[in-house]
């Protein structure tokens, strides 16, 4: 968060605050304390009413009403971009994503859209610019919910199929292939696991290494993962080791990740 | 033919990468293809100590001292759990030079 940044005053002065907001969030990288000169100001408002302006654009979601709106300006030589969200748009996401739901259905990506899925990934970690007792009381729901476990079955199930295609590239004598799939493989493996310390954002790979050492998992050192992502011990001569050795870490892993 | 070889002391087991694994609610869940199993304690420490350089000597020893059995009790116990992980496809083993196949 940029201290010198006036964020509500800015919203204000541009008639983007509803009279009936009940929370101000900045979300993503700058409430993460991971952004840069480049990166984008990116603010949800979550109001009690429909807000509307003849500029923003509309996006689409399957909740009720069927749409947020999102506005963006340049200011403070920063991009802003602005979400308007419905109350009632956070109940229905978070009960998307209850364990009467999970029993139902395991596979995150069928119950929430993508939108979605950012909303309740970035309610964990944003900071309040206002509503902070709103925000303490969905981020309370959003920890009882099964929202972590979808997540997590979800990574492992991705990394299963990434395993099971390395390994068929193997068996075909596709080495770069079997390569690439085992790289998928412990992405999918590393992001199960940082799911379940609560630190989510799949989405955005580049961010995995700042996950990682904030969730300091004890299944894995960052040392370990870093050597893997990096691919520092691959041997272009013996590429079979790699992927082998890769896949084992993966289903190592999976034996420690509780869902 | 299930169970159609003789394990060694020395035999070392090593988990199938087509296994899937999933721990919830506290039990290790463990698949291939379409069909699961879920282990129950003693199980699932012999399964975890299975890493591919674990002789079943050496996995029944840890069975023994975990649960405190006679090692003969906890040797049986683990060829019998062993011998089901490969009829079942979980795992394979490394059989060392002396082992017989049943039959041969």
């Amino acid at each position: 968060m940029d201290a010198h940044v006036d964020y509500l005053g800015e919203l204000t002065d541009r008639s983007l605050l509803p009279v009936n907001h009940c929370a101000v969030l900045l979300v993503g990288s700058c409430a993460r304390g991971w952004s840069n000169s480049k990166s984008d100001y990116d603010i949800y408002v979550v109001s009690t009413e429909a807000w509307s302006s003849d500029t923003c654009d509309v996006l689409s979601l399957p909740l009720n009403p069927p749409t947020v709106l999102t506005e963006s300006f340049y200011a403070n030589g920063r991009r802003w971009e602005v979400t308007h969200w419905q109350d009632s748009q956070v109940d229905q996401m978070l009960a998307k994503v209850s364990w009467a739901e999970f029993e139902r259905e395991r596979t995150a990506g069928q119950v929430l859209s993508y939108k979605e899925e950012i909303f309740l990934d970035r309610l964990a970690s944003c900071l309040a610019l206002s509503g902070a007792e709103w925000l303490a009381d969905r981020r309370a729901t959003l920890a009882e919910s099964a929202f972590r476990s979808f997540l997590v079955a979800r990574s492992l199930d991705a990394a299963d199929d990434s395993v099971e295609d390395a390994l068929g590239q193997l068996d075909a004598g596709e080495l770069e292939s079997a390569v690439l799939a085992a790289r998928k493989a412990l992405g999918h493996t590393v992001d199960a696991v940082l799911e379940q310390h609560g630190e989510y954002g799949a989405h955005a790979p580049k961010w995995r290494p700042q996950r990682f050492r904030a969730a300091k998992p004890s299944a894995l050192s960052f040392e370990e993962y870093w050597t893997l992502e990096t691919m520092s011990t691959f041997d272009p001569a013996d590429p079979a080791k790699w992927v082998n050795s890769v896949l084992t870490l993966c289903q190592d892993i999976s034996m420690k990740v509780e869902i | 033919m299930p169970g159609a070889f003789r394990l060694a002391p020395d035999s070392v087991p090593r988990r199938r990468l087509t296994a899937r694994v999933r721990r919830f609610q506290g039990r290790l869940v463990v698949a291939v293809d379409d069909v699961a199993h879920e282990l129950a304690e003693s199980a699932e420490l012999i399964f975890t100590s299975i890493d591919g350089t674990a002789t079943i000597d050496e996995i029944a020893v840890r069975l023994a001292r975990c649960y405190g059995i006679d090692d003969d009790v906890a040797r049986a116990d683990t060829a019998e759990f062993v011998t089901w992980l490969v009829d079942n496809h979980l795992i394979d083993i490394d059989l060392p030079e002396t082992a017989s196949v049943n039959g041969a």
